[in-house]
């Protein structure tokens, strides 16, 4: 029947190349595509045609996608080396986040350096070895009713502000050189200012800080020298200097006036010739109220005052002047406190062996031993804590007392007893009062 | 705007179509030639817009725009139309066959490798291939003359379709046409014959009164199946076509074809079987008639396919 078919005939009705062509890419209209169908089911040779030329089509097609896979290739080399290079650019990246990190911690620290009292910088640090009674655990305060009491009616921003040439009344001896000034200014670091402990009963005793002041001091200096020594004082200065650069390297303060410093500078020659004449006085053994832990008292007073919290924007020069009373010494500064949080201390207040610490997030944290162990302390205050200080009941009476003179029964009473009150304050210089640093009521 | 007049002057190759019959009655729109103009890359090839104009009106009137002959196309027909034209490749082919040097050099650059690899894969064989394509291309340069003509074949194509898959089509009909001048009388499926050999003289099982119900059941079966079904058993069963080819034919999904094909099976197996019981066989006797294997049924398929007749195409082909 096939041999019998006549091919010519049928040739003469194909569709031209064309039309198979279009039929092929799909290009026909429904109705022409039936027509070609139709010829398509009847017709061998066109069926030939048309599977030859989309079997050439599809030779075509992978002959085109075999020549584009070569560049392919090319990527594909190259993305083997995709799995490096984002590793690279990872790692690159964490080390830039790193150290972002790290140098906004340095800035941070620099703040807060550059926010610490104005007195830092006035007074470059200086250190000397601390003796024992130093280093050992903070005593605690000294009795209100200590048999001796000098200069317990000058109130301590007197003393602060008298000239370095004006003589000591209360001491009543020429200047000398003082064998525990060094001490002091070991301790005190950059603000030495003597107030004494009968003089403000709740002054800050920071164990740690003895415990991590360094090297003891030398008690036994002679008492004899009280003859003031400038290049002794010199080379105690370089040598404190040496010991505690990172609090040296700390910034001048540019909220200090150069009077201010040159106060400062006052108030550590009088601390000086006051130590020498304590030492005076317990090398004779006839003043038997400086005993080693009202001196370490004393120092630690003094070393309180570097860690001095910044300001809030309003807080005056008195304020200021009480808020240095309330500040950890720079021994902690130089060891970081280590809150829970993790986060640097922005804020610091300290009375006994009770420590307020204010971290960058403004949260509260408390110790009652001496920062050994911290509890945060349930927020109670609206906005974010700033600023912790203590506010002590004399700091308000002192200055009503002042005017009464030495020995009035006011300023008695107030530093017998008294009632420490912390403070705090919110970014937007609200303030709260507590007296145990754990319950706080809005002012 | 070109004229019917212009449409006629459009010169034709002898297997071309008509134009006379098919050109349409209304002129093509001015805006439309004036876009199509600047679509085209007419300019690049030198080809003026005269040019241009006589070979779109001649592209649009060999079909009568996609409509029936004698219909009338309105301007968004003709834009309709054109839209399914290969603009860029006609212009090159029309370039090519005026003589532009540019434009032979694009279409070596475009045409000349695939279709080398067209010939090769038509023919299975690079040496046959690259004489099919060679012989082609030569055709193509116009080396051919007819009757003291220089004669293109490029002119025949009119852009339904790309321009490579016209050259492959043309390629395969040629090498189709080879073969069956070759091989004389000899049709290409020669395995197929050796199938179709036993079932064509296969021992009469049945009465001849059977097998010749039988035969008539089957092509009225056959004539009731549309086109796409017979294509498919055509193809799948006559051809030995695999599923893929016939998808890639119809454009189609491999499963689609298997279910259509398994589809038209069964309902021309159907179709049959009611055809004998109609003409008295009862339906175990209409059974028995067709065999226990359906494939049975192939052998008369092809006899019946080839001898349809078709009234779709009345175009001669093109070469």
């Amino acid at each position: 029947m096939n041999r019998a078919m006549n091919i010519k005939g049928q040739h003469e009705m194909h569709p031209g190349a064309e039309t198979l062509s279009a039929f092929t890419e799909q290009a026909l209209s429904a109705k022409e595509r039936g027509e070609v169908l139709a010829h398509l089911a009847v017709c061998g040779r066109c069926r030939q045609v048309v599977a030859l030329a989309r079997e050439a089509a599809g030779a075509e097609v992978a002959a085109t996608r075999h020549e584009v896979v070569r560049p392919r290739a090319w990527w594909r080399s190259w993305g083997l080396a995709v799995v490096p290079v984002s590793a690279m650019a990872a790692t690159a990246l964490i080390a830039f986040y790193v150290h972002e990190r790290a140098a906004q911690r340095t800035s941070d620290v620099a703040k807060l350096e550059q926010q610490q009292p104005n007195e830092k910088a006035a007074s470059p640090p200086q250190a000397l070895p601390q003796s024992p009674a130093q280093a050992a655990p903070p005593a605690p305060a000294t009795p209100v009713d200590a048999p001796t009491k000098p200069r317990e009616t000058e109130r301590p921003d007197e003393a602060r502000r008298k000239p370095a040439a004006e003589p000591d009344e209360t001491a009543g001896a020429p200047p000398a050189a003082p064998p525990d000034a060094p001490r002091a200014e070991s301790i005190g670091g950059t603000l030495p200012s003597r107030v004494g402990p009968a003089e403000t009963p709740g002054f800050e005793r920071h164990g740690m800080a003895f415990a991590r002041a360094g090297a003891p001091a030398d008690d036994k200096s002679p008492s004899g020298s009280s003859i003031y020594d400038e290049e002794h004082k010199k080379r105690a200065d370089e040598a404190a200097e040496e010991r505690h650069q990172s609090v040296a390297k700390a910034a001048t303060p540019a909220g200090l006036h150069d009077s201010e410093v040159d106060e400062t500078k006052i108030d550590k020659t009088e601390i000086d010739k006051t130590g020498i004449d304590k030492t005076s006085i317990d090398n004779a053994g006839s003043a038997p109220a400086e005993s080693p832990t009202a001196q370490s008292s004393e120092q630690v007073e003094v070393n309180s005052q570097q860690l001095q919290p910044q300001p809030v924007p309003d807080v005056s020069a008195g304020s200021l002047m009480r808020m240095r009373s309330s500040a950890i010494s720079p021994a902690r500064m130089a060891t970081p406190i280590h809150l829970p949080s993790g986060l640097p201390a922005l804020s610091v207040a300290s009375s006994d062996h009770f420590v307020l610490a204010i971290d960058k997030k403004g949260t509260l944290f408390f110790s009652d031993d001496s920062g050994l162990a911290w509890r945060k302390v349930k927020r109670q205050w609206t906005g974010r804590a700033i600023l912790v200080r203590k506010k002590n009941s004399e700091d308000a009476a002192a200055p009503a007392a002042a005017p009464e003179g030495p020995g009035s029964n006011s300023t008695a009473d107030a530093l017998s007893h008294p009632e420490t009150i912390f403070e705090l304050f919110n970014d937007q210089n609200d303030l709260w009062l507590s007296a145990d640093g754990r319950f706080w009521t809005a002012k | 705007m070109a004229s019917a007049e212009t449409v006629a002057t459009v010169p034709e190759t002898a297997s071309e179509p008509k134009t006379e019959t098919l050109a349409p009655q209304g002129a093509i729109d001015r805006r439309l030639l004036d876009e199509l103009w600047r679509a085209s890359d007419g300019p690049g090839w030198e080809l003026t817009r005269d040019e241009f104009d006589t070979t779109v009106a001649d592209v649009g009137g060999a079909w009568n725009f996609g409509l029936e002959a004698g219909a009338v196309a309105t301007s968004e027909q003709q834009a309709d139309y054109f839209r399914g034209v290969r603009l860029d490749d006609l212009v090159l082919a029309r370039a090519c066959a005026a003589g532009n040097e540019r434009a032979w050099e694009q279409f070596i650059a475009r045409h000349r490798q695939p279709l080398i690899r067209a010939g090769i894969a038509i023919t299975g064989s690079e040496t046959v291939g690259r004489d099919l394509a060679d012989q082609l291309y030569a055709e193509l340069f116009g080396l051919n003359t007819r009757e003291g003509q220089r004669s293109c074949p490029l002119l025949s194509y009119r852009g339904r379709g790309s321009l490579m898959g016209w050259l492959r089509t043309t390629l395969a009909q040629r090498h189709v046409d080879h073969l069956r001048r070759t091989r004389r009388l000899k049709p290409l499926d020669d395995p197929m014959d050796e199938i179709d050999a036993p079932a064509a003289e296969a021992p009469a099982q049945t009465p001849a009164a059977e097998l010749s119900q039988l035969q008539q059941a089957i092509e009225q079966a056959l004539r009731e199946r549309d086109a796409e079904e017979r294509f498919l058993l055509a193809a799948y069963y006559l051809d030995g076509q695999t599923l893929m080819q016939i998808a890639r034919t119809l454009g189609v999904h491999e499963a689609t074809v298997s279910r259509k094909l398994r589809r038209a099976t069964d309902s021309t197996r159907k179709q049959v079987l009611k055809n004998l019981q109609r003409d008295g066989l009862s339906r175990r006797a209409a059974e028995e008639a067709l065999g226990a294997d359906p494939r049975d049924i192939e052998v008369n398929l092809k006899k019946l396919l080839q001898n349809s007749q078709t009234e779709a195409f009345k175009e001669q082909a093109a070469l």
